[in-house]
């Protein structure tokens, strides 16, 4: 019986205490040693449960989407040193996005300890160090008592605003060696005690409810806001006391797509004319402030007006490292406020509450009345432009969308990619009012997130018996197309659409740009941005997997007969992909 | 050529293409080949933004067809562009490719009208 054997398991350990939070599922990638061993043996794969995955960085997306759609976070086991440098891209995008994970990476330590050739190679003094930069906390522990104090320890600071992910390093031989009795008999595994989180400062609170009720033109951005699923709600009751538009930034599913209150579309003109901005847990203030234009002259300027009152509550200043920038020029705000927006929101509410009086309340509801009728605007332009490629092959984007809505929209569904590289018609024309209607982005724009992340969310999505559906660029697709047969062998349902616009799209707009930039013309742009010649027929790959699919689909009255054809597949319990030629965005 | 003489210089060929532009304007469109203006709006990489019928898309590029800008305006946005569109100057894209890509905007039919779809009003 080794160490790990007698003392029940680290990963009985993460959930200690704590069953909802149990850690049982865990995205291995390759070999993890006597970890793995006593996973599969002594814990009968069921707690934790083992997922193969055929990459690291697919291990470590699974878990970023897990994460998200499930409200707790999944284990991740690395080989040390190279697999730990394969993970590393996704770790950087989970930590852009403020998702806990729990990664756990091999190495061996004492040289008696080494096994010849590889152990040697891989072997590091300090294994965490290449993803130090963005991770929230690392440990090397040296005795299984202080394997289980780090891991519960991780487990806290991962779920603790602001999240992220964390690694424990597993070395070697504290993995295989027996345990002793006595070890046996002292070793305790700490109670998961899960940390209270911050509420911005009643004071400044007050200030900015002050602000919201007096305000003649008053803005709420919410970016990676809702993290709990109370957080809608929540928003919603602000946004309707306030009578304020919100604009949904979509890091998270925070505002119902349907309600007049959600005016994202109208931001530039919202942002413009504000006296003041609230903005909760935003990514790039400066952003919502100004404007860059990225012409032959690089230039900016301040789009909104000179006398705008900021506040912002977020908890990003709380976990800011040095190398690695993940924010965004500097921004100053008149009440920025430290805090977790979700928490803070219902002392929000009160004080926005102890502010209106009637003759303010009359004045918000005049202002409601112009507010519902932009949204009614922004829904008839939303539908013209719809129509405008409706009939086009390639196919449109909107017709990719509204096919893929019309077969689930009275399912229980969940989206579980982005959408803002496909035109955003979900947020415009799709009713989303659940937290499980959308998950936000990749965080650090790592390519190859969506298709991980999406079988991630799917799994998790597996359990609550809903349909999980994504639209999966195709450049992000061929990061890392061996997620397909991880789906396919653990049997995660999802219909993932691959948006086959045969380039790196994002690119090839900038090398234009580049292109004029030089006055050399952008015939050449396309070259080591379009993925043709030969096209890559993603159902083939799909199948090769053994994942059910369709297409090349390029004719739109196909789509729909195929969307049908595959959510029977996924409602039986496996993946499906209808690869779809598609206009460029 | 330094930083801030290049920028001047650009400037003035924008000045002196946006007084071309103007000029266009007292006239008919030139005449342009739909057809050629298609292939040119393809190899141009115009469908990249504004999609392969000029549909436009969302934050990438505004619609252009049907009904696009008065020529005018077009050949004005085409040299010197407001947003983040690259400028197009003579070299790259010349008087008579713009006037194609133009007959091709022009030739553009309209889609359905969106109340006829059922899946954009379910």
């Amino acid at each position: 019986m080794s160490r790990r054997e007698r003392a029940g398991g680290p990963a009985n350990a993460v959930g200690r205490g704590d069953q909802k939070a149990r850690g049982r599922r865990t995205a291995q990638a390759r070999e993890n040693g006597a970890l793995q061993e006593s996973f599969i043996n002594y814990g009968g794969n069921s707690k934790p449960e083992w997922l193969t995955c055929l990459h690291e960085e697919a291990s470590v997306g699974m878990c970023h989407g897990y994460a998200k759609a499930s409200g707790k976070p999944m284990a991740a086991m690395v080989h040390g040193t190279v697999g730990l440098q394969h993970a590393s891209m996704a770790l950087y995008n989970a930590w852009c996005d403020r998702v806990p994970i729990l990664l756990f990476s091999g190495n061996a330590g004492p040289v008696e300890e080494r096994r010849p050739g590889v152990e040697w190679a891989h072997s590091v003094q300090d294994n965490a160090a290449i993803v130090r930069d963005f991770t929230k906390w690392d440990d090397y522990p040296w005795s299984l008592q202080h394997f289980a104090e780090s891991t519960v320890r991780a487990y806290v600071l991962a779920t603790t605003p602001p999240m992220a992910p964390v690694v424990i390093t597993a070395d070697g031989a504290l993995q295989e060696s027996p345990l002793s009795d006595r070890e046996a008999e002292e070793l305790t595994i700490p109670k998961l005690a899960r940390n209270r989180v911050p509420a911005g400062d009643p004071n400044a609170v007050r200030e900015a409810a002050k602000l919201l009720i007096a305000a003649e033109n008053p803005v709420i951005v919410a970016d990676r806001y809702a993290r709990t699923p109370e957080a809608m709600g929540l928003l919603v009751q602000l946004a309707e006391l306030v009578q304020a538009p919100v604009v949904d930034t979509k890091g998270r599913m925070n505002f119902p797509t349907k309600h007049s209150l959600c005016q994202s579309e109208r931001r530039g003109a919202l942002l413009s004319q504000a006296d003041v901005i609230l903005a909760l847990e935003p990514v790039d203030s400066f952003g919502l402030r100004n404007r860059v234009t990225d012409q032959l002259g690089r230039s900016w300027r301040t789009t909104t007006k000179a006398n705008v009152k900021f506040i912002s509550i977020g908890v990003h200043d709380l976990l800011v490292h040095a190398n690695f920038q993940d924010f965004q020029r500097y921004s100053d705000a008149e009440i920025p406020i430290v805090g977790d927006p979700v928490t803070t929101m219902p002392m929000l509410i009160e004080y926005c509450h102890k502010e209106l009086n009637d003759d303010r309340k009359t004045a918000l509801g005049a202002r409601r009345k112009k507010l519902d009728d932009a949204y009614k605007g922004l829904i008839v332009r939303a539908r013209a432009e719809a129509a405008l490629s409706w009939e086009a092959s390639p196919i449109g984007t909107a017709r990719m969308w509204m096919e893929l809505y019309n077969q689930i929209k009275n399912e229980d569904w969940a989206l579980v990619s982005e959408t803002s590289s496909s035109g955003n018609w979900p947020h415009r024309l799709w009713d989303m009012n659940k937290p499980q209607h959308f998950h936000g982005g990749s965080g650090g724009s790592g390519v190859g997130y969506t298709c991980v992340s999406s079988i991630g969310a799917a799994l998790a999505h597996r359990d609550q018996g809903r349909i999980a559906v994504s639209v999966n660029g195709d450049g992000d697709l061929n990061m890392s197309p061996g997620v397909l047969w991880t789906a396919a062998h653990h049997k995660i349902p999802l219909l993932m659409l691959v948006h086959n616009n045969r380039c790196y799209h994002q690119e090839i707009m900038h090398l234009q740009r580049m292109a004029n930039r030089h006055n050399r013309g952008v015939e050449n742009a396309r070259i080591g941005t379009e993925i043709r010649n030969p096209n890559i027929d993603y159902a083939k790959i799909a199948q090769g997997y053994g994942v059910y699919s369709a297409g090349p689909i390029s004719n739109p009255k196909d789509l729909g007969p195929a969307i049908q054809k595959a959510i029977q597949v996924v409602k039986r319990g496996e993946p499906a992909l209808i690869d779809v030629v598609t206009q460029p965005r | 050529m330094n930083h801030k003489k290049k920028t001047i210089a650009l400037a003035l060929v924008a000045a002196v293409l946006g007084w071309s532009g103007a000029a266009v304007a007292e006239d008919a469109p030139p005449k342009g080949n739909a057809q050629t203006g298609k292939a040119l709006f393809e190899k141009d990489g115009c469908y990249q933004c504004h999609g392969y019928i000029g549909q436009g898309a969302g934050a990438t590029g505004p619609k252009l067809a049907p009904e696009p800008l008065p020529y005018d305006a077009f050949i004005r946005q085409l040299r010197t562009p407001a947003q983040e569109m690259p400028p197009y100057e003579v070299a790259i894209v010349s008087d008579q490719q713009a006037a194609d890509i133009y007959a091709y905007l022009t030739s553009i039919k309209k889609g359905p009208d969106p109340k006829s779809i059922p899946l954009l009003n379910n």
